[in-house]
């Protein structure tokens, strides 16, 4: 069975802090606006800068359709909505096992399970409402996205923490690839910012202080003053199809996923290991067929913790060796937050973004880099006319899964344009 | 003893409070399917109608795909049961 098929990206679909469309996050992108602003969870007393998407999502569903549908799911649906038109795609019943749905989250309903456990402890509930169990349990945005769409080969869901959809995304694509499928829904959703997962993180102690003068400004990756990470919520998805499916019907690819690498730590559930982390991406590299220097810019996953920063840059340097300095490196979760199980979808579609844009994200609010997460070209500011043909899009996720993806441009299909131009 | 035209009412008040679903446009041979309430959604109205009239059913079992009638008959059959 195994074959070697072209795998490219004919559709995206977006729901995050800075932006929910394609046009709006390349906007955002360029012009460093933030998406951060600060967010209450009650009943905690504290207040958090969070990247919000400042929007209710409930009345694009019906009555019937809400019981099963916690904010996480509906912004799944709709991100995958936008996807799937974005590639002329609508019922996907006609590849009938040849389709599918991989999808990364981490926890799924936060805020539903939250007021199940109230039910439960504090309204003496012997059973929850007949719809619980189907809206809070993990896989059910890949579900719900597949009945949408008529998809009937695998529906799946990847749990590897902040990595999950980077790893559902490289799955879909080798499945294309090896010749399993010949299309896929592909990426990931979150919607941490309740009390649950708010008070999770607070335990952890790594969640960002508010910047005293701007609180968009919260999240630092790579500075001297960076005091820890910053939640965001959204959901982010691509259509991944083949090369030979996208031409047979006319598509046009915004670039072609031309690598997919992932490498664990074995070493803590909660604190990273730079040799995993360099073996991840080495990995990414191989199997891209390519060599450190072939990479033209490289969206980390620095969350703007203490640890976890530095730990990425020593495994930037020990894989990518003298095109450490060279590299173009950046963290967008600086504007929009960490997105957990959304998160690399969504920074993979900044990694696409800047390429199609030949432009580079920045890590914004650096305002004096930390000497231990010192790399030569770490990119501060969106950088513009900057020609990208192949890019990098790396995640770490507690449990110590590490994947990286490679985005290239693909010259044998018509380009995917947008109505933002650089 | 609630009657049958309580049961229903509340039955039509608790399909349009939760589900948006108009009384006017149902009436006894409604199949509540055709309104997209799937099991699940009549098994949350049972818990509703429970509440709503101060009762508790015994056998929520229903046939697949029921008019609000057969409905309607499976509650006040459970209410005779246990009253």
């Amino acid at each position: 069975m195994p074959t070697n098929r072209d795998v490219v990206i004919t559709g995206i679909g977006v729901i995050s802090p800075i932006g929910v469309s394609v046009d709006e996050v390349t906007s955002s992108l360029i012009s460093g606006r933030s998406g951060i602003s600060l967010c209450e969870g009650p009943p905690l007393h504290k207040t958090f800068p969070a990247g919000v998407v400042r929007q209710n999502f409930a009345d694009q569903f019906t009555k019937l359709e809400l019981p099963y549908l916690d904010r996480c799911q509906q912004m799944a649906v709709i991100a995958a909505r936008q996807a799937m038109t974005d590639a002329g795609l609508d019922s996907l019943a006609a590849y009938q096992q040849r389709a599918g749905v991989f999808y990364g989250t981490t926890r799924g309903a936060p805020t539903t399970e939250l007021d199940a456990y109230q039910q439960i402890l504090l309204h003496d509930k012997q059973a929850l409402r007949p719809f619980t169990v189907m809206s809070i349990m993990h896989n059910a945005g890949a579900g719900q996205i597949s009945i949408r769409h008529q998809v009937l080969g695998p529906v799946m869901t990847h749990g590897s923490a902040c990595a999950s959809s980077a790893n559902a995304i490289g799955d879909a694509a080798r499945a294309i690839r090896d010749g399993y499928l010949d299309v896929a829904i592909a990426g990931g959703a979150e919607a941490p910012l309740s009390a649950y997962m708010f008070a999770l993180f607070e335990g952890t102690r790594a969640l960002a202080a508010t910047d005293p003068e701007d609180v968009s400004r919260s999240c630092k990756p790579f500075s001297k003053n960076r005091t820890g990470l910053v939640l965001g919520e959204g959901a982010a998805f691509v259509i991944l199809e083949s090369a030979e499916n996208a031409r047979k019907r006319g598509a046009a690819c915004y670039a072609a996923l031309t690598g997919y690498g992932i490498a664990s730590d074995g070493h803590h559930i909660g604190q990273p290991r730079a040799e995993g982390q360099a073996a991840a991406i080495r990995a990414t590299l191989a199997d891209a067929g390519l060599q450190p220097s072939d990479i033209h810019y490289f969206n980390a996953h620095a969350t703007a913790t203490r640890g976890g920063d530095e730990v990425e840059v020593r495994a930037i340097r020990a894989a990518f060796g003298d095109a450490a300095d060279s590299l173009p490196v950046s963290s967008t979760k600086s504007i929009h937050g960490h997105l957990l199980g959304g998160a690399s979808a969504l920074e993979l579609i900044v990694t696409i973004l800047g390429m199609t844009g030949s432009f580079f994200p920045a890590t914004a609010n650096v305002d004096e880099v930390d000497p231990g997460c010192a790399l030569k070209n770490l990119v501060s500011k969106p950088k513009l006319g900057q020609p990208i043909e192949r890019a990098m899009s790396f995640s770490c996720g507690f449990g110590g899964t590490n994947v990286g993806l490679v985005v290239s441009k693909y010259r044998e299909m018509p380009a995917k344009r947008h109505a933002v131009t650089v | 003893m609630l009657n049958t035209i309580e049961v229903v009412s509340q039955l039509k008040n608790i399909l349009n409070e939760r589900f948006g679903i108009e009384p006017a446009t149902l009436n006894d041979e409604s199949r509540l399917g055709d309104f997209g309430i799937d099991s699940l959604h009549l098994v949350d109205v049972m818990l509703d109608i429970e509440t709503a009239l101060g009762i508790k059913l015994e056998n929520l079992s229903l046939p697949p795909n029921p008019s609000l009638a057969e409905v309607t008959a499976t509650i006040s059959q459970n209410m005779e049961k246990t009253a």
